[in-house]
């Protein structure tokens, strides 16, 4: 049974593994050994309780309306707005909870050979897990924004410790970013309390609030939306995050990929639809207009790029676009689809990012032509990528099915033409990664000079294990959780259909 | 004979008699550096210590159901005074701790300068406690003059002495501006008194905005609001540690008492038309601070800078007349005293190991001496509004007061000196953490210095998650009769 515990100690469990990182001496094979191990403890204890506590509530009936498990204590009052201590889980967070916990073990497995500054890396992965987590496990705006800051100067840290050509520029640019989507958002918050004169900024009472009207509404949905998408990386806020992952190490790049989308979808969701649905019915149109420049611009620059890791981040921005499409629908299935199609890319993004990594380092070729053949001999990496990308476009007992399939069924009765251009859209992105799979993994007798790429192995393996196991068997069993995310999108939907002139229509 | 009006004045009054007990020790040892010199700074801890003790009692009775205001007609102990006694005296202690291991560059003067540095709190307490302009004049010219003077206290270093005299002029500039300010409004007003003021003021009238704007200059002065955040930073000199830090420290405090306790409660209650010119010169500071620390190469400089662009954040709180207002600006100075005294302890001892602060000296910092980076590494995070590090919050809430001011202008450039402040600090990390590694190991701070940047760097991590009854305590202390319409 979940306790009020479970959730602070999953959020914050990873900052005491953090503190004792730091405390530890790296002198020898034998400390470094120790170091990541109790890395990998700090990650993979979260894991195991979110497994265990967490996902019984999805089976519970009715489960996933209300947050449940609850931690809800006073931290400031007496001020023009009060913040609470507020975590809880509910149908729009708890998977995607669980999968980050389940993605920075792997990414811990996936540094095992790291080498450069020992602690200081570990310690900084692990404080970025505690602002992801919390971003998800939270259930009040003041905590929210808390969490949705803190990773910045981490992540940009650990990007800028690469010390490959651009990295810094490429940290500078996150930094920046970032920043000014952290500025949006609170801009956004403190603008919605003193206009609708609210002082909680709890999920709850935000969420039956009344919503702002006409410009006030616009430029708190503006700001709202600005932050949840560059945080996405959707055009054209995305150049942070394709030269991040372009220049990152693999498990950085896998950092930033569980930082961006999953993070920005759920905002997107969580915070601009669900608090400010006056102001979101007013941007329809061009949401639905972003959501195809951020498919087309993705997918064809991952068709016309020859650098690999750029394809794949460039592929990832693309899936970006469904996301939007998904929040811009409004119905309570799109929603959904949205939220597990974010809760997909946790898994595969990183997967994909894991394999390129793979790919991309031991060749050390970085462009698609002369890696023609190279992963010929390694039906591991193989396997990973095919499940990655398959799970990205949506092929069917994937965990991206469920997700790009709710977004299509409900595209199709609200925005039938757009609907086709998105599904255009996936064809492109289908013809980028088959290019890729096509030209690296297949044999390639022409260009015998280039070395095989020797196949994953190790922690290297078990990491990728990881994330292909969680994108296999939630998609076998989506029929569990789709319900509970249901339930958590039905009212948010409501929401949006109560300030609606025309309620959305529900698709079936 | 009465002799109760001494235990209202006991905090000062020990302040003054430990300022009396470090000169003669001073005069008797000087000469010989015997070893009471070493213990000059016991005494001047001792001091602050009873002086602290002294103000609990005022403290505790304040804080019952109705609690009494203590007159002395141009002084006034209440919740707020109280609030900046207990910030000053521990912010002075903070600064006797962490820049201990500077002192011996004070030689042979170091008790001259903890006779200087006890009058100056005397004086932020007295300007705290002002009720009356005159009072006010004299309690900041008090806190303010001897700091300066002590910044001239190497008298070796001819570039350090002639940096001093410029600081002491600057600081003679900044208090005429504020008692041609203050003399305004008296004239204006028709009295001295704060509490008659605002009934003095029945119309607008133009001068009243010059008034208020010489005020501002003039208090804000001490916090380095522009144009004179070229002075504060001690740009290019060399001024030394202590007493800088002392200065910087108890400057920010002195000028932010009198900002709250004039503009926002004694003009605060009048015609606001001193508001928008407060929000101008704080809106000039918050960006052009950041921006000017982008430039520097030496660290101190640019952790001053970042201060000066925090602080700045008080002026712009202040057009929001509220007890949330005035709250958010305690609670922002109770988040940038431990961090200025911390990281500026640090640089102290740094430069006390005759290694320098410039980029270049400091580059790989982390693989020379991990605890040290690492502390500078958190302080800065914390400079830098990382949340939930307190910098975050203070500026959350000053953000917040200033849209419900009206100003969102103001807020907007809140937000972007954050952002700019977030990639000089992001640049600094990254020289401390350089895998190039060029220079000699460091040495820890002496065990003194450790302990009061230790007790800072904890409350720069803590002030964060115990904003709930810190802010409950800075709301209570901006509850007071001259606070609000």
């Amino acid at each position: 049974m979940p306790t009020d515990l479970t959730l602070t100690f999953i959020v914050f469990a990873p900052l005491i593994g953090a503190l004792i990182v730091l405390s530890m001496p790296v002198r020898s094979d034998l400390h470094r050994f120790r170091v990541r191990t109790t890395a990998l403890f700090a990650t993979a204890l979260p894991l195991l309780v979110a497994l265990y506590d967490l996902l019984s509530a999805v089976v519970s009936p009715g489960a996933g309306a209300i947050p449940q498990p609850v931690v809800d204590a006073p931290w400031l009052r007496s001020f023009f707005f009060q913040l609470d201590y507020h975590l809880g889980t509910d149908g729009l967070n708890l998977l995607l909870l669980v999968a980050t916990t389940a993605v920075f073990t792997a990414v811990v497995l996936a540094s095992w050979r790291h080498r450069e500054r020992y602690r200081t890396y570990f310690a900084l992965l692990l404080v970025t897990e505690v602002g992801i987590t919390g971003t998800f496990a939270t259930q009040d705006l003041g905590m929210f924004i808390i969490f949705f800051c803190w990773p910045v100067l981490p992540l940009g840290l650990l990007l800028a410790f690469g010390e490959t050509l651009g990295s810094r520029a490429a940290a500078r640019r996150l930094v920046v970013t970032q920043s000014l989507a952290s500025g949006a958002l609170i801009a956004g918050t403190l603008l919605l309390l003193l206009r609708s004169g609210n002082t909680t900024l709890n999920f709850t009472t935000l969420s039956t609030v009344k919503s702002l009207n006409g410009t006030p509404g616009l430029i708190v949905e503006t700001l709202f939306l600005a932050a949840a998408l560059a945080r996405m990386g959707a055009f054209p806020l995305h150049r942070w995050f394709v030269d991040g992952v372009s220049v990152a190490s693999t498990p950085v790049g896998m950092l930033l990929a569980v930082s961006s989308l999953p993070v920005g979808g759920y905002a997107l969701v969580r915070i601009a639809l669900a608090m400010e649905p006056n102001g979101a019915l007013q941007v329809v149109v061009p949401l639905l207009a972003l959501a195809l420049l951020t498919l087309f611009w993705g997918a064809l620059s991952a068709r016309a790029t020859q650098e690999l890791r750029r394809i794949a981040a460039n592929s990832l921005v693309a899936v970006g676009g469904l996301v939007i499409f998904g929040a811009a629908t409004f119905s309570e299935t799109s929603l959904s689809g949205a939220i597990y199609l974010c809760f997909a890319y946790v898994f595969a993004a990183p997967l994909l990012l894991l394999v390129v990594g793979a790919i991309c380092d031991r060749s050390l070729l970085t462009k698609l032509t002369p890696l023609a053949g190279a992963a010929s001999s390694a039906p591991r990496l193989r396997l990973c990528f095919a499940i990655a990308a398959a799970a990205l476009i949506g092929i069917p007992l994937l965990v991206g099915f469920p997700g790009i399939f709710e977004i299509v069924i409900a595209g199709l009765v609200a925005h039938r033409f757009v609907t086709a251009f998105v599904l255009l859209g996936v064809v492109l992105l289908t013809t980028a990664w088959w290019r890729v799979g096509h030209r690296v993994f297949s044999t390639n007798p022409e260009n015998a000079e280039v070395a095989a790429v020797p196949d994953a192995r190790g922690s290297e393996f078990y990491s990728a294990w990881v994330l292909a196991a969680g994108a296999v068997l939630f998609g076998l069993f989506a029929g569990y959780f789709i319900p509970y995310t249901v339930q958590g999108t039905a009212l948010v939907s409501a929401r949006i259909s109560a300030v609606a002139p025309v309620a959305p229509v529900k698709a079936k | 004979m009465n002799l109760a009006f001494l235990e209202d004045f006991a905090p000062i009054g020990i302040l003054l008699l430990g300022a009396a007990i470090c000169a003669g020790l001073d005069l008797r040892e000087a000469d010989s550096h015997g070893p009471a010199l070493g213990r000059i700074r016991w005494v001047a801890l001792l001091a602050l210590l009873l002086a602290f003790a002294a103000s609990i009692g005022f403290w505790k009775s304040s804080f019952g159901p109705t609690p009494p205001d203590i007159e002395h007609g141009s002084l006034v102990i209440d919740r707020f005074a109280l609030f900046f006694y207990a910030a000053t005296l521990i912010a002075a202690g903070a600064v006797v701790l962490c820049g201990s291991d500077a002192e011996s560059e004070l030689d042979p003067h170091r008790g001259v300068f903890y006779l200087l540095l006890l009058v100056s709190c005397a004086g932020v307490l007295i300007t705290a406690s002002a009720t009356d302009l005159v009072a006010m004049g004299a309690g900041l010219a008090l806190a303010v003059l001897p700091m300066a003077l002590a910044q001239g206290l190497r008298k070796t270093d001819a570039e350090a002495v002639r940096t001093a005299i410029r600081a002491l002029s600057v600081a003679g500039f900044s208090l005429v501006a504020f008692l041609i300010g203050a003399a305004l409004v008296a004239g204006l007003a028709g009295t001295t008194s704060l509490r008659a003021v605002p009934a003095g003021l029945t119309h607008v009238d133009p001068l009243l905005v010059v008034a208020a704007t010489m005020v501002a200059l003039g208090a804000g002065a001490q916090l380095g609001i522009f144009p004179f955040l070229w002075w504060r930073s001690g740009a290019g000199s060399r001024l030394p540690a202590l007493p800088f830090l002392a200065g910087t420290v108890l400057g920010f405090l002195a000028g932010s008492a009198v900002l709250l306790r004039l503009l926002a409660g004694g003009l605060g209650a009048g015609p606001s038309t001193w508001t928008m010119t407060v929000a101008v010169l704080a809106g000039i500071t918050v960006v052009v601070a950041p921006c000017l620390a982008w430039r520097q190469r030496r660290l101190g400089q640019t952790v001053v800078y970042l201060l000066i662009a925090q602080l700045a954040l008080v002026l712009a709180s202040l057009p929001e007349i509220s007890r949330q207002g005035t709250a958010a600006i305690l609670y922002l100075l109770l988040c940038a005293i431990p961090l200025a005294a911390a990281l500026l302890g640090l640089l102290a001892s740094i430069a006390a190991q005759g290694e320098g602060d410039a980029s270049a000296d400091l580059r790989g910092l982390w693989a020379r001496s991990p605890l040290l980076a690492g502390g500078l590494a958190v302080l800065l995070a914390g400079l830098a509004g990382l949340p939930p590090l307190a910098g975050f919050f203070a500026r959350l809430l000053a953000v917040d007061t200033a849209l419900h001011a009206g100003l969102g202008w103001l807020a907007w450039l809140e937000l972007l000196s954050a952002v700019i402040g977030g990639l000089v600090v992001l640049r600094w990390l990254l020289t401390l953490f350089d895998a190039r590694v060029d220079g000699p190991e460091l040495a820890l701070p002496g065990r003194t210095a450790m302990v009061g940047i230790f007790l800072c760097a904890g409350a720069v991590l803590s002030f964060g998650v115990l904003i709930g009854p810190l802010f409950g305590i800075a709301s209570r202390a901006g509850l007071s009769p001259l606070i609000g319409p």
